[in-house]
């Protein structure tokens, strides 16, 4: 039994599709999330991954396929039935109850006594730093503190699955930054299992351990971060995640060519793509032999604080971002307007078919 | 300043005292000695007030008032705010013509609707009393009720109900934990209000309610049997209820939660 759990993924989504009259938000798809994941669906807006949240949270019933978690299945089960719990965007806190009434408010519902209900209200707010506020009301709290009571009122319900619907979204910067790390933290430690819906890829590589790119209505790409990252599917993903060159090639015959350079990939005839990341990119006065390289002018050097971006017009009409370290740049700066060879090796640039 | 914000200004107030005028003078009135409710006052006496509570016609009345205000008030709150959810559950397009067509009899002039109203009643048989005043004030108290809690529930964040669904509350929970305790200010003063406006009215009243009595229906009685001063303290009595609740309900709809 417990070797069958184990093997069994918690949560398993079969041919989820949902069209909202002639639009469809979901084209059927397929999504498995093993026990302790933290999977980040990520995909620029109206790609259907908050759609995907709410189908798994039971506020959507998907038009066709199956959800199951723990190995049942839960499609025909409304949010009240489900084992899953929701951060909404906007918190959805009660504005007539106090932060303690908010976050004691499920196991209220669910009967649970009252001796047993405080003690549980108690160590959840103190993990989520909060005891100091539980007499206030929501509107009396900065927006990080009403993300904290969100959070302990989903998790207070032990939750198999949690869901966050883009959950730093309403945060400034600074508070985005360290509730991210916390968000880590507190997935590791209480070792639960959530899935979170974002637009922004930094958060979603920098929070979970599995992403699955959207875009419209499919899932893309789904791996680690470093997957997602490396070895894009497609330019679709290699664009949306991380920043990125991506070079138009046409393909002939098993090989692709580039200015001068000539590079094997296998596939149909037709247009691909060429990624390559900015910071694989070097820049040289002598052409090198052994690596691809464009011909072409810096047009323009911009400080990013950590790093230097710097744009190259290339000889093929193509505009190259290339990063250098702060270090590099200063040790050996060039001059706008110099001429320069852009070149990378065989290994840091992918051939993509066009999505 | 100008001549003109000058002229302004006093039509502004000559405007303004003819609208209060009379009712200022009932209230002088209703506290003078002068028994024919003419000038000079006379001294201040709370006489006519004394002789009206002695009165058994105005206890009568003052019951027959209390029952319909109390009544109307209640199954106004009730019905409205099922109907104003109906209307949240239907399209715009539909809920825009269902909040007209229920209004309209508020656009009809009273005289109207009270002339329809007592004919259907006599038409059908049913016998004149409270018991057809009240569902008659309520077809014009209602709308009222109805678009207040429609206005507050189409505001009312639908993240609340998806939260409180998702911590496994059902339904009717949600309605009592979390809607009625955040739409309760604007349903008190909805409710107040179709109070305020039911205690007041008299033509419908006059029309669907047989024998009795109610406060402005004994308004009417004694204006044609004798003009003394009790029908002042009277007047001044349902001046200060109907004002009464129509601050407090402004004052509750007005706030927001």
């Amino acid at each position: 039994m417990l070797s069958a759990s184990e093997h069994t993924p918690l949560l398993r989504l079969t041919g989820i599709s949902k069209s909202f009259g002639t639009q469809v938000a979901l084209h059927p798809l397929d999504l498995s999330v093993a026990r302790g994941d933290f999977v980040a669906l990520l995909g620029p807006s109206g790609c259907g991954k908050t759609t995907l949240l709410r189908v798994i949270g039971g506020f959507l019933r998907s038009d066709q396929g199956r959800v199951e978690i723990n190995g049942a299945d839960v499609t025909d089960l409304g949010p009240e039935q489900r084992p899953t719990n929701m951060v909404f965007q906007g918190y959805g806190l009660f504005p007539h109850m106090t932060v303690r009434e908010n976050v004691a408010y499920g196991l209220k519902i669910a009967r649970v006594p009252a001796e047993k209900r405080n003690q549980a209200v108690g160590e959840i707010l103190e993990m989520m730093h909060i005891s100091g506020l539980s007499d206030r009301l929501p509107r009396a709290l900065s927006g990080g503190q009403q993300q904290r009571v969100a959070l302990a009122r989903a998790l207070v319900m032990k939750p198999s699955v949690l869901l966050l619907d883009e959950p730093l979204a309403a945060l400034d910067l600074q508070l985005r930054k360290s509730m991210q790390i916390e968000l880590r933290n507190l997935h590791r430690e209480i070792g639960g299992t959530f899935i979170c819906v974002t637009h922004d890829q930094g958060e979603a590589i920098g929070l979970a351990n599995r992403v699955a790119v959207m875009n419209a209505g499919r899932i893309v790409q789904e791996g680690t971060p470093e997957d997602i990252y490396q070895r894009p599917s497609n330019a679709f993903v290699a664009g949306f995640v991380g920043e990125s060159n991506i070079l138009s090639l046409t393909r002939q015959s098993g090989s692709c060519r580039l200015a001068d350079n000539i590079i094997p990939s296998s596939g149909p005839d037709g247009t691909v793509a060429m990624m390559i990341r900015p910071d694989d990119i070097s820049l040289v006065e002598v052409k090198p032999a052994a690596e691809i390289s464009l011909y072409g002018q810096l047009t323009d050097a911009v400080f990013m604080g950590d790093h230097v971006k710097l744009i190259v017009a290339a000889e093929t009409g193509d505009t190259l971002t290339v990063h250098r370290s702060r270090q590099e740049w200063q040790s050996d700066p060039l001059e706008s307007g110099k001429r320069v060879f852009a070149s990378w090796s065989r290994d840091a640039c992918h051939i993509l078919e066009q999505s | 300043m100008t001549l003109r914000a000058a002229c302004w200004l006093t039509f502004g107030i000559l405007s303004a005292a003819f609208l209060v005028a009379p009712l200022a003078l009932v209230v002088a009135f209703s506290f003078g000695e002068n028994p024919h409710a003419t000038l000079p006052f006379g001294n201040p006496t709370l006489q006519w007030y004394r002789e009206l509570f002695a009165g058994d016609d105005f206890l009568a009345a003052l019951q027959n008032s209390a029952i319909v205000t109390s009544c109307v008030g209640l199954l106004s709150a009730v019905l409205g705010t099922a109907a104003a959810f109906g209307f949240t559950a239907l399209d715009r397009k539909l809920s825009r013509l269902g909040a007209q067509l229920i209004s309209l009899p508020v656009m009809l002039p009273p005289l109207v609707l009270a002339l329809a109203l007592a004919t259907a009643f006599s038409a059908t048989r049913i016998p004149l009393g409270l018991g057809t005043v009240i569902p008659s004030h309520l077809i014009f108290t209602q709308p009222f009720v109805i678009l207040i809690i429609y206005a507050r529930l189409t505001a009312f964040d639908r993240s609340l109900i998806d939260s409180a669904r998702d911590l496994g509350a059902s339904s009717l929970q949600i309605f009592f934990t979390i809607t009625l305790p955040l739409i309760a200010p604007s349903l008190i003063g909805a409710t107040l209000l179709s109070m305020a406006i039911s205690l007041d009215d008299f033509v419908i009243t006059f029309f669907t309610i047989g024998g009795g009595m109610t406060l402005p229906t004994l308004i009417w009685g004694m204006l044609r049997t004798h003009l003394d001063p009790t029908i002042n303290a009277l007047g001044t009595l349902v001046l200060v209820l109907t004002l009464g609740l129509s601050v407090i309900a402004f004052k509750l709809t007005r706030y927001k939660g």
